[in-house]
């Protein structure tokens, strides 16, 4: 029998072992359930699957990349609303401005953005300031 | 008493009295034997007054006359032969009369003289008509020889019979060595041809205006410039010619310098690698050089004639050029415009044009001169550069933000607790870390500007709220060297819609620049107004300075002023460059005040409200 847990799901999305790693256990230690995924199409599965409460996605991906994951997801009738964050460390500005359009997203370059202040971040965003 | 007196008077009185001249009969003595009516008539003495008297008695003949005719009379009368002669006679009102005079012998039939018969006819308005001739001769001679050109005379065999002084010095010779000498002797064999058909036309009556080249004295050449016109005599017969030469030699030198500095010009343009296009002023090509053609890929120089430089560019980019044109008028110079033309066959090519007015001499603008770059290669190595920093950025950030993390969760005991020295450790690595990203930061935002692809995102920002975040984040360093932040803001909040990130980068380095550079116990002011349609922020510091040698520099990449170099070794030179460039972006801008060791002031203006879309 599946437990519902009280936590919240969040998805994480980075072909980068090391940075998925990282935030997978940060995630963990700040009481999310948390799912990681290393390229857009596991990435819609298990959104698909789980419907995280919150998806961090990277943008360089290899099979499907970021932005056409972010895209398929909003797609959905479940995903239009779920909050997205995009992570990247690219400089792209088309890429990134593509995505910010229309409140699509927010979205943070990881090198600014210590691991705490990315949580802090992520918890504002599910729990907006009363 | 009268000696000569015979019968056969009657026949030759009627010849002495009607004849048209004066006559005066004369003895051996000199004495006066009889006069003609016509003496009377010039002179005014009646025959008693003067027949029986000496000539010398007779008041009709001044002192030198008297003399002359004396002298005269003894000659003739002695048989010597005199020629006619002139002398002035006085009439008996005082009048001058100038009369020439011919004296003939009266001689017996022993032809032996008894006398002379001496006849005189009146040549005083002759005489006049010569003064008179003599004076308007004078006068023209006079206007001949101070004529500041030559005049030239020659004959029908083309003989100079007459120059005047000027004409002799044009050609450095004295006048009496031209005269007698042959037109054709005054040139080079070369040019004798020509002189010859010249003269031809002389003969058949044409006067014109032509240059020539003769050979002065010291067989030189000399350029002149000739009036010519034929003489003719009373019946048209052609009997020499005359010139009005005029030294054209200075005008000529000038000449053949101008052709020689334009055909120099010319070789310049022509034969330069870069693509030189003259224009009118509304752009349409007068004409241009082999480069140009090959830029386009033409062959020929009409197929770019009398068309504009907008033919040849792509659609997109005629607002501009029409746009530049008007600003090319205004400016005078216009340098590194971009445009996309095209080839021959189509083909687009990236170029850069630059155009100057040329005035001409009253200073009005007639032309415009344009040199055009093909930059396909230094687009296509700066895209290259570009793609490199950006991909390069990104590969580089990766592993930085990795090593933040980890650092990060090492420091929250996350893999196990740390002793001291262990966070000490740490701590320096995740200090090297963020300068590390600091750095991959700028060159990520140099590449972007150099693109061209700098975001700008607006939104409502509070300028007080990220200078203080700011001052917060550099508190240590302010703590450390005991500087004093004086703020003077007019207002609680100070809101504008601008882009937070280039505030952020702008205030950042101001504000880092200040504190690194303003020594111990320092003071930094910050001073924010509102002047609209602007949001002016001013940081000032007590600090270092920037030496007035070097201040033009401040804003170049890499630049470091000497001063702070040997001050601090660190420092990239590329903040302010950034700085400067961002704040552009948003049609802002950055200026400073700075004097050596006592102080720099750097004043931001920003605009209140962004103009610029969202890209």
């Amino acid at each position: 029998m599946v437990q519902k847990s009280k936590n919240r799901k969040i998805l994480i999305a980075d072909d980068e072992e090391s940075m998925l790693h990282a935030l997978t256990d940060t995630f963990k230690s700040a009481d999310f359930d948390v799912f990681g995924v290393k390229n857009g199409e596991e990435g819609l599965e298990i959104a698909f699957k789980e419907h995280p409460d919150v998806i961090l996605i990277d943008i360089l991906m290899p099979k499907m990349d970021g932005v056409t994951m972010l895209k398929k997801i909003r797609e959905d009738e479940w995903g239009k609303n779920v909050p997205v964050m995009i992570l990247t460390n690219l400089s792209d500005a088309e890429k990134i401005a593509e995505a910010v359009e229309d409140g699509i997203c927010s979205y943070l370059i990881k090198t600014e953005w210590s691991l705490e202040d990315i949580v802090k971040k992520v918890k504002k965003m599910l729990y907006p300031v009363k | 008493m009268s000696l000569f007196y015979n019968k056969e008077r009657d026949k030759y009185k009627s010849v002495f009295d009607l004849s048209p001249e004066a006559i005066v009969t004369l003895d051996l003595k000199g004495n006066v034997t009889d006069i003609n009516g016509r003496v009377f008539d010039w002179l005014g003495f009646k025959p008693e007054e003067m027949i029986g008297k000496n000539l010398a008695q007779i008041p009709f003949l001044n002192k030198e006359s008297l003399i002359r005719a004396q002298e005269n009379f003894k000659k003739r009368v002695a048989g010597e032969n005199v020629p006619s002669y002139e002398l002035d006679f006085v009439t008996k009102n005082g009048e001058k009369l100038v009369g020439r005079v011919m004296a003939t012998q009266i001689t017996d039939r022993k032809k032996k003289i008894t006398g002379l018969i001496v006849m005189i006819s009146d040549i005083t308005r002759f005489k006049e008509s010569e003064e008179a001739l003599k004076e308007s001769e004078k006068k023209y001679r006079q206007l001949v020889d101070l004529a500041q050109e030559g005049i030239w005379l020659i004959d029908e065999k083309a003989i100079t019979i007459f120059v005047n002084p000027k004409m002799a010095e044009i050609l450095g010779f004295k006048s009496e060595e031209m005269l007698g000498r042959h037109l054709f002797s005054f040139m080079d064999e070369k040019k004798v041809e020509i002189a010859k058909q010249n003269i031809e036309r002389r003969k058949q009556g044409i006067k014109e205006q032509h240059d020539f080249e003769f050979l002065k004295k010291d067989g030189s050449t000399i350029y002149t410039s000739l009036e010519t016109s034929p003489i003719t005599d009373k019946n048209g017969k052609y009997i020499g010619a005359l010139a009005v030469v005029a030294d054209i030699t200075q005008r000529k030198m000038m000449e053949l310098k101008l052709k020689e500095s334009e055909e120099r010009y010319r070789n310049i343009i022509s034969s330069s690698p870069e693509a030189i296009t003259l224009t009118d002023l509304d752009g349409k090509i007068i004409s241009c050089n082999q480069a140009k053609l090959e830029l386009h890929g033409f062959e020929n120089k009409n197929e770019l004639i009398g068309k504009t430089c907008i033919d040849f560019m792509i659609l997109e980019d005629k607002k501009k050029m029409v746009k530049n044109m008007e600003k090319l008028l205004k400016e005078s110079v216009l340098k590194n415009m971009e445009y996309t033309f095209l080839k021959k066959d189509g083909q687009e090519f990236p170029a850069e044009l630059s155009a100057s007015i040329i005035k001409n001499s009253e200073g009005k603008p007639k032309f415009i001169i344009n040199i055009t770059r093909d930059i396909s290669e230094r687009k296509r190595i700066d895209r290259a550069k570009s793609e490199f920093t950006s991909l390069a950025s990104h590969q580089l950030r990766t592993p930085l933000s990795i090593m933040n993390w980890y650092t990060e969760m090492l420091l929250k005991g996350k893999a196990g607790a740390i002793n001291k020295q262990q966070k000490k450790y740490i701590k320096e690595i995740y200090a090297a870390n963020n300068n590390l990203i600091k750095l991959v930061n700028m060159l990520l935002n140099i590449s972007r500007i150099d693109l061209g692809t700098f975001v700008i995102n607006p939104s409502k920002v509070d300028l007080i709220k990220i200078i203080n975040k700011i001052i917060k984040d550099l508190s240590p360093y302010i703590k450390e060297k005991k500087l004093k932040i004086e703020k003077k803001y007019p207002e609680k909040a100070f809101l504008l819609d601008t882009d937070q990130n280039i505030m952020n980068i702008v205030l950042q380095n101001l504000f880092s620049n200040a504190i690194r550079y303003t020594s111990d116990k320092g003071k930094i002011i910050i001073s924010i107004i509102r002047q609209k349609p602007f949001a002016l922020i001013e940081i000032s510091d007590t600090g270092y300075g920037i030496p007035k040698s070097q201040q033009s520099q401040i804003f170049s990449r890499f630049f470091r002023a000497e001063n702070i170099k040997k001050k601090d070794t660190s420092g990239t030179g590329l903040g302010l460059y950034i700085a400067k460039s961002v704040i552009e972006q948003i049609k802002g801008e950055l200026s400073f005040t700075s004097e050596e060791d006592k102080g720099t002031t750097f004043y931001v203006k920003i605009p209140l409200e962004i103009s610029i879309k969202r890209t």
